[in-house]
Order: structure tokens, then C-alpha cells, then sequence
């Protein structure tokens, strides 16, 4: 649940809260409009009873909120996307609010290709969803030989591979070039510029 | 001149949180040489359990189950108030806050949190990773004094408020979240209100009524709220507790009802904000309690909980506290679901006072001192959601509803799948309590107690103590008991607890203990066994204080329940859960009790007993596919028998000639419903459970409920009353406020 805060600006405009959200999630209004004690109805995107001097008793669901208006009765595009939405104040009809939609951050691959030692590997996305930027920490590794023994471990995800963030909203990927023959086994936790967070996700990699 | 972290109340907006150092911190050892075979399932269940002694699910194998525990946190203990040993009470402040939490493979959400600590002490730093509540722990025969601070900035959440409104009318007072609710929930038995809290402390055997366990009380939210410092300490320090709210301190009484009629006029406000008319009177109501002579039910910001764990051997109880892993919880009806979702609970530990007592016996056999230390492990079991399951957007509009993002993931103290290490052999006390809603991954499976290598030993089932017969024949996880094995093995349902001595296999490696997905790990170092000359278990078990023996069979003497059975039903027609296109209004269930929900019909005691009544209820469920925990405050009661549907009109049956197990949750099994051909039911077989209890000690009123929260919330609960043996029947409709 997010909450979109309704204010004015110096000038007398309405001011709503950017919010970002994932497909899961709902919002809600708090009006702070001291201009305004009684908020009006939302226009074309109303869901249910209007916002509030305290705080709105309607959770919109994002995907009946957009624009253009009127808008169709839902929204089949595939996040990240953006819905806007208006107010019905005389003389701040064109004063909008924006809220942007993306997937929620989720593990990609786990089983990642096989790999051979000394050759670079195609990158591959061991994270979606979720908004940029990302960061990375609490990355662990263990590298096992053919009879499951553990032969080498410690911090990132192991010996020639990296982890890449992506700056737009396109998760994180794994490159590099391994370095060690064995079975590759790797975490890390990650968060999203929403507050998201993944982690303990067990991925492997097979380098012969 | 106080010090600052004595005062309990302030001004200042951060979250009092956890202390790191409080945890008992158990290092996860993350070397090569201890994460050997790694890969694979998580967890080998070997077909054809040998059961041997009656105590030990012996699934030993040459090597250990297969886990993977890259990334698990540390296990940890939640946070602790501890009794003070001289002064013979738990003192604690409880503040329930809001704000920007963490959750684990989750991310950010806004919620509600408890924090707390023993105002002696300073007061935790502030922190922003979700956790239960600070473990509470306490002696028989101690005063708790808890003085429970709800400083909730409601703006912080979707409008939700709090009225006095009759039940059954209209949705007046329900939250509404757009497309999906309250559909056709009508008000109390919709999810409502829930910036208001109060504390229940399940498993307690204490007055329903005034300043213990009463989940009739509602305390608004308060962010900004009177310094009650000096208040509440001279109401403590005074170790008189009040039975009457004429008794309370007169500058409490006089500010609550001030701002009790003030928050009203504030109700207005919003409502109207809402295009809502105004709520009903919440000082109304308070005064017309007062008047009758109760409690007045709304209060702002502050409660004092204060009461005696009763010490069966002061001679001044005909039932004493059961010493056990208890615990506490919000349980404001209309909320209870989205507080535990929240993360509203904590462990309430009760020790025994005395040697020869259940934990003297436990700590003197392993020669662990007067406490745990490390040799003891917390399980708060959770589950975190910031919204309730209905009150969610549909997944397409007209769609199922969205199932939430934390509804699956269930985590122990707040952390994801810990890792805990044990030395070789080993053995450790595990306290466990199901904190979860209570459905789908909520239910703790008895895979738990399964895992391979690990021998465990019952030792308390609802923070009551196994006799020296269960002990030995452990009815959970024998399949072999003398009196049977209880059905379905050892699982909790939605508030149940266990206690389990649990000895580590002595080949190192990483186990994983899987109900559905790994709820954590343990790392068994490649060390030197861990001896124990005694043997593993103790062979001589804790005496049973007399009030646990098994109940005597009600007499002539003993007056039957009329209202029993209790049955637990959908609304009539349905014939199975979900959004089935057969139902009337093609909206989920309604939870009722024996045709009706909660006040639907205005205020009424469902349920009416003399004090030192005697009883057997038989329990009935008439719904399909989900086992409903029935859970009663106040007194614990004794299984005597479970009958679980096979087919229609067929039934298996667990029938113990005797040594009852005491529980204050049971999940009634499911029905079999045969459908017609308009899918409605043609036949309900219904699950039934037989309990026997005995109403002792404490007079008052209080409440009977399904531990699927949303199902108490959407009417699935009673009104209870006890009354002096003299007043029955006669007085049980008395005075009856308004209970929302």
C-alpha cells in the first residue's frame, strides 16, 4: 500500500506525490491541501469515495488509473508503465498526478548455462522487475568439485563472474569469464529503488 | 528527577526497535568444511519411520539431509523483558508504532510494529527491519505491568476508523478498498478500524475483565499522547489492581473520557472528509458502560495491562498459570487479521516459581543454571503483509484477489530461513508458537519435527506441560502411543505452541526443517560430540500440579451446555470456499457460529457458563477443506476426542482413555460435503472435536474464536461470559456493550 500526498505549490497549483509501485500494490490519497478540507471527486479514475482532510478511504488499484481519458476499462500493457490521473478542482483541471507501475523484482535464471573455464559466458538475467537503481550486497559463493565437496568459497559470486545492475529498470545480470572448473553456487541479496528486496535466491552455474 | 527512558510517554517520532545486542545471537559457520552437500532437496524423508522409545523420529542416515543455506541470517532470539527477579513483576512499556518496515525477500511496506522494553533499561535504538514484539518473560505468582502505548499515525494508512454502530445493518464502518471490499461484509464482521489495538495474552489464565487479558477494550491511536508515566507507575507501585474503572486514577479517568469526547468530534471530521457520515458515538458508549457499572470499551492512546499470574500453590486459586511458551498478540476484532500480519505478537514465556516445576526440571537435569542462555530457541512463527487479504486490488479488475506479498513467506523472528548452530549432539529447548494468520502456509506442518538425523522430545503442547504419561508416550510424534497418535502428527494451527527438546544428529552438516519451504536451517559443526551423562532426555519428567490432572467426567450435578455444539459453518448453501458462481453474491465465505455471526443480531453472551462449571462441548466444523482452530480465552481445555471425516458418515476417531492433552487451540478437522447436482451440499458430514473444561477463578466476559484471523474478523467468534454460580442463568444477558 502506498499513499499519494495531495499539496499545493506556492503558486496555488495542486501537487500530487509521485509514487512508484509494483503491479501488486495498491495506493491511497492523504490530502494536505490546506486550501482544501473537503478534497473533490477524483476525475474519470475514481474507485471509490473521495480523499479526505485525513486520509483517503480508497485504495485505488493502479491498473484503472491512466490516461488518456476516459480510460479503457483496463490496462494490458507489460510494466514498466506509467498511469497518470486527474482532479476535478475548478481551475485545476490539468493539474495531474503520475504513478509509475513496474514488475515486481523477482530471480531470473537460477540454472544458469553451463559454462566452460577461461571463456567469457553469455550475460544472463538472474533478476527482473523492480526499479533501477538496484543494489547489490551479501553476494556468497561456493564452488563444489564432481563429488560435492566444496573447494573454494567466500564473498561475490564467485572467481571471474560479476553482477551488473542495470540502470533502466531491466534488473541485474551475470557476466565474467569462470575461472575454476566446478559447480558454481551463488547469492546475493538485492533491493530496487521501490524498497523491494530479494534474497537467499540459490542460483548455479556448471564450468567444465 | 526520572531518567528519560522511564518515561512513557514522548514527544519524539522515532521507533523505539530491537536491540541487536538483546538477540542471542547464534553465528551461522559458513565454512567449506561445514557445508558439505549442499545442492539438491532440502530435505530427505525417509519412508517407514522406526519410532523408537516413543520419543524419536530416528531418520539417520550416513549423511545429513541435503541443504543449502547461502545467505541465511544468524537465528536469533527475539528481544527480551525479563521478570525482575527481587521485585516479583514484569514490567514493561509496549508501544505500537507505524512507520517504513523491512521485510525479507519482501521490501518496504508501511505497518504497525511493537517494540518494547523494561523502563529500567534504556530504550532500544530505533530500527526499520520487521520483527515480532519483545518476548515477555515471567515467573508464576509475578505481577505483569504493561503499559501499552498506541502511538499509530493513522495517516500513515487508508482511512479506517471506529464506531459504535449496531451489528448486522449495514457496511457502515467496514473499510473500502475500491473493486473488491467490503462487498457484502456487513459491520462489526468486516475488517475495520485498525489503527486500534490492545493486547492479548493467549494462553493466560487471568481475569477476562478491567486490566488483564480484555480484547473488549479498544484503544484508539495516539501518536501524540499525556506523559502517563507518573500515573501508571503510581498505579503499579501501589500493586493494587483495580476491578472497577471507579478504582482507576482519577486523572486518567477524567483526560481518557476528555479525549474520548474530543476524538468523536475528530471522527466527524474525517468522515466527513470521506463523504461518510459521522460514526456513532464512541464516548456514548463508554459513559453508558460506566453507568452500568463496566468498563467503558474505547480509550485513547493508553492501557495499563495489569494483573497476577495465579500460583496454583498460594492456595488462593482453584487453577493456577500453567508455566509455558505462551504468547501475545492484538485482538481487536475487525483487525486481528491485518495485526498479525503486521507482525503484532511476541512470545510470553511463563517459568515455574519453584523447584520440582517445569523449568526447574528442564534447566537442573542439563545443568543450565536459573536461565536458558543460548540453550533456548524462540520460534515466533510470521507472517508479514502490509494489507489484508480481500482488501487487496483484484489481480485483473473482477479478477481473484491479489494473494499478497508476504502471504506465503513465513518468517521466524522476522528473519528468512536462519540458520541455527548447534554442536554436535546436542540438545536444545525449542519454544514455538504459530503467529501466522492461521491458513495456507500458516499451518506449521509436522514435516518440521521430521527431519532427518534430529531426535525430539514434546514437552508442553499449548504452553501447558505434558503428564509424566504423555511424556514418555509423546501422542504427537508416536505413532506408536499407547493412546494413539493424535491426528495429522505434530503441526500448529494458527496460535498453537509447542515446547520440544530437540537433539542435533552427530554428522555435521546443513538440515533444513521444511512445513512447505525451509522455515530455517540447521548448521551442525564438525566437532566433538556433546556428552550427556544422564542420557539425552530427562528420564524423570515434571510433576503434574493438580490442577492439570485429567478433568473429572461432568456429573448430574454439573449443568450441560445448551449451546453446544459449537458449530462452525459458512453461510447456508455454500458448499465449498472460494468464489464459487453458485453462491448467492459470488463473494467469498461468511465465518459463522451456530447460524449466526458476531453480534449480527446486537449485543448477546453466546456462550454463558456458572463459575466452577463443569463441561464437555462438542465442537463441529460443517465447512470443507479448511480444519478451523477453535481457540477460547481465559482457561485451557482438555481433547478427549477428535473425529475426523473419511467419507460421508464416516469417521476415524482418536479417543485417549485418559491422560487428556490440554490445549487452548484445536483445529477441528473438515468436513466431507457430498454436492448435489446444482452443486449445492446434499450431505455434510461435519468434523468434530469432544473438550472438557472447567471455568475457575476468574468471572467476566470474553470471546471464543476461529484462529484464522480473517475468520474471526468476518464473524467467525462468540461472546463468552462466566458468571457467579448464583447469577446463572439469570444475569448471563446482563449488561452487554457493544463489542466492535
Amino acid at each position: 500500500m502506498n499513499q499519494i500526498r495531495i499539496t499545493r505549490d506556492p503558486n496555488g497549483n495542486v501537487k500530487f506525490q509521485t509514487v512508484s509501485i509494483d503491479v501488486t500494490e495498491n495506493v491511497f490519497f492523504t490530502n494536505l491541501d490546506p486550501q482544501q478540507a473537503h478534497w473533490p471527486t477524483l476525475a474519470t479514475n475514481q474507485v471509490g469515495p473521495a480523499p479526505s482532510a485525513n486520509s483517503s478511504q480508497c485504495p485505488v488499484p493502479p491498473p484503472q488509473v491512466t490516461n488518456p481519458n476516459p480510460p479503457p476499462a483496463t490496462i494490458n500493457q507489460k510494466p514498466p508503465y506509467t498511469v497518470t490521473y486527474k482532479c476535478q478542482i475548478p481551475g485545476h483541471q490539468n493539474e495531474q498526478g503520475v504513478i509509475n507501475v513496474f514488475a515486481v523484482l523477482a530471480a531470473g535464471t537460477t540454472t544458469l548455462a553451463a559454462a566452460t573455464k577461461g571463456t567469457p559466458i553469455t550475460k544472463q538475467q538472474v533478476v527482473v522487475g523492480g526499479q533501477s537503481p538496484y543494489t547489490v550486497s551479501n553476494a556468497q559463493f561456493q564452488i563444489k568439485d564432481s563429488n560435492n565437496n566444496v573447494i573454494q568459497s567466500g564473498a561475490g559470486i564467485g572467481p571471474g563472474l560479476q553482477l551488473n545492475a542495470t540502470p533502466d529498470n531491466t534488473g541485474v545480470w551475470v557476466t565474467g569469464t569462470p575461472t575454476v572448473s566446478g559447480t558454481y553456487n551463488f547469492t546475493f541479496m538485492v533491493t530496487d529503488h521501490m524498497g523491494g528486496n530479494l534474497q537467499q535466491v540459490q542460483y548455479s552455474m556448471k564450468v567444465a | 528527577m526520572k531518567k528519560t527512558n522511564e518515561r512513557i510517554s514522548d514527544s519524539c517520532q522515532t521507533f523505539p526497535g530491537n536491540k541487536p545486542e538483546t538477540r542471542f545471537r547464534v553465528e551461522s559457520d559458513l565454512s567449506s568444511r561445514s557445508l558439505w552437500p549442499l545442492i539438491g532437496k532440502s530435505v530427505v524423508i525417509i519412508a517407514g519411520l522406526a519410532l523408537t522409545t516413543g520419543i524419536a523420529l530416528s531418520l539417520w542416515g550416513d549423511r545429513p539431509a541435503r541443504a543449502q543455506n547461502l545467505g541465511s541470517p544468524a537465528f536469533a532470539n527475539p528481544s527480551e523483558v525479563r521478570y525482575r527477579p527481587a521485585e516479583k513483576r514484569l514490567r514493561a512499556i509496549m508501544v505500537l508504532k507505524s512507520g517504513k518496515f523491512s521485510i525479507p525477500n519482501i521490501g518496504t511496506a508501511t505497518l504497525r510494529q511493537f517494540r518494547g522494553w523494561d523502563p529500567k533499561d534504556p530504550r532500544p535504538e530505533p530500527d526499520n527491519n520487521v520483527a515480532p514484539g519483545p518476548t515477555l518473560r515471567a515467573r508464576i505468582g509475578d505481577k505483569v505491568e504493561i503499559s501499552f502505548l498506541n502511538k499509530i499515525n493513522d495517516r500513515e494508512f487508508a482511512y479506517t476508523f471506529d464506531t459504535n454502530s449496531p451489528g448486522g445493518k449495514s457496511s457502515f464502518g467496514c473499510d473500502q478498498s475500491g473493486t473488491t471490499y467490503p462487498g457484502k461484509d456487513l459491520f462489526p464482521n468486516c475488517f475495520h478500524g485498525s489503527s486500534t489495538a490492545n493486547l492479548h495474552f493467549h494462553g493466560t489464565h487471568t481475569s477476562p475483565d478491567g486490566l488483564g487479558d480484555n480484547v473488549l477494550v479498544q484503544v484508539l491511536p495516539q501518536e501524540n499522547q499525556p506523559d502517563w508515566t507518573r500515573t501508571f507507575d503510581r498505579l503499579f507501585n501501589a500493586g493494587i489492581i483495580p476491578q472497577r474503572w471507579a478504582a482507576m486514577p482519577r486523572d486518567y479517568k477524567e483526560k481518557q473520557l476528555e479525549m474520548i469526547k474530543q476524538q468523536d468530534a475528530d471522527a466527524a471530521a474525517a468522515a466527513a472528509g470521506n463523504n461518510l457520515p459521522a460514526p456513532q458515538s464512541l464516548y456514548e458508549a463508554d459513559m453508558k458502560a460506566i453507568h452500568a457499572g463496566e468498563w467503558p470499551q474505547y480509550l485513547m492512546g493508553a492501557f495499563p495491562n495489569f494483573f497476577v499470574i495465579p500460583d496454583y500453590n498460594s492456595g488462593r486459586y482453584k487453577a493456577g498459570q500453567a508455566p509455558g511458551t505462551h504468547w501475545y498478540h492484538a485482538h481487536k476484532h475487525g483487525s486481528t487479521s491485518l495485526h498479525i500480519r503486521n507482525g503484532l505478537a511476541g512470545a510470553f514465556i511463563i517459568e515455574s516459581n519453584r523447584e520440582g516445576g517445569y523449568d526447574h526440571v528442564i534447566r537442573k537435569f542439563y545443568g543450565w543454571g536459573k536461565s536458558y542462555g543460548d540453550h533456548e530457541k524462540i520460534f515466533v512463527f510470521q507472517e508479514f503483509d502490509p494489507t489484508a487479504n480481500l482488501e487487496r486490488s483484484p489481480k485483473t479488475p473482477g479478477g481473484p484477489v491479489n494473494p499478497g506479498k508476504g502471504s506465503a513467506l513465513v518468517l521466524v523472528n522476522g528473519l528468512m530461513s536462519p540458520t541455527i548452530t548447534m554442536q554436535p549432539g546436542e540438545v536444545q529447548l525449542w519454544r514455538m508458537i504459530n503467529a501466522t494468520e492461521g491458513n495456507g502456509a500458516g499451518v506449521i506442518k509436522s514435516t518440521l519435527f521430521q527431519t532427518a538425523g534430529f531426535t525430539f522430545k514434546q514437552t508442553a503442547a499449548d504452553g501447558v506441560q505434558f503428564s509424566p504419561d504423555n511424556y514418555a508416550n509423546q501422542p504427537f510424534l508416536n505413532a506408536n502411543a499407547p493412546n494413539g497418535q493424535v491426528p495429522g502428527g505434530l503441526k500448529l494451527a494458527g496460535g498453537n505452541r509447542a515446547d520440544v527438546l530437540v537433539q542435533a544428529p552427530t554428522t555435521p552438516g546443513v538440515y533444513s526443517f521444511v512445513s512447505g519451504a525451509t522455515l530455517f536451517f540447521v548448521n551442525v559443526v564438525d566437532s566433538t560430540p556433546v556428552s550427556y551423562p544422564n542420557g539425552a532426555f530427562p528420564t524423570t519428567w515434571a510433576k503434574l500440579p493438580k490442577f492439570l490432572d485429567d478433568l473429572r467426567k461432568p456429573g448430574p450435578l454439573d449443568k450441560p451446555n445448551p449451546n453446544s455444539p459449537v458449530k462452525f459453518q459458512w453461510e447456508p448453501g455454500r458448499a465449498g470456499p472460494g468464489l464459487l458462481p453458485k453462491t448467492p453474491d459470488g463473494f467469498p465465505p461468511h465465518f459463522m457460529i451456530n447460524d449466526k455471526q458476531f453480534e449480527d443480531t446486537g449485543p448477546r453472551i453466546d456462550q454463558c457458563m456458572p463459575l466452577n462449571g463443569l463441561q464437555d462441548w462438542v465442537l463441529e466444523n460443517y465447512t470443507n477443506v479448511i480444519a478451523h482452530p477453535f481457540h477460547i480465552h481465559i482457561n485451557p481445555f482438555q481433547v478427549l476426542e477428535i473425529q475426523t471425516p473419511t467419507a460421508e458418515n464416516q469417521y476415524t476417531k482418536y479417543t485417549p482413555p485418559n491422560n487428556y492433552v490440554w490445549q487452548d487451540v484445536i483445529a477441528i478437522p473438515p468436513a466431507v460435503i457430498v454436492k448435489d447436482a446444482n452443486g449445492g451440499a446434499k450431505s455434510i458430514t461435519p468434523g468434530r472435536v469432544i473438550i472438557r473444561q472447567t471455568y475457575v477463578d476468574f468471572i467476566g466476559t470474553y470471546v471464543l474464536h476461529c484462529h484464522i484471523l480473517a475468520h474471526e474478523d468476518r464473524g467467525m467468534m462468540q461472546l463468552v461470559r462466566v458468571l457467579p454460580a448464583a447469577q446463572y442463568p439469570a444475569r448471563c444477558q446482563g449488561h452487554i456493550p457493544i463489542h466492535h
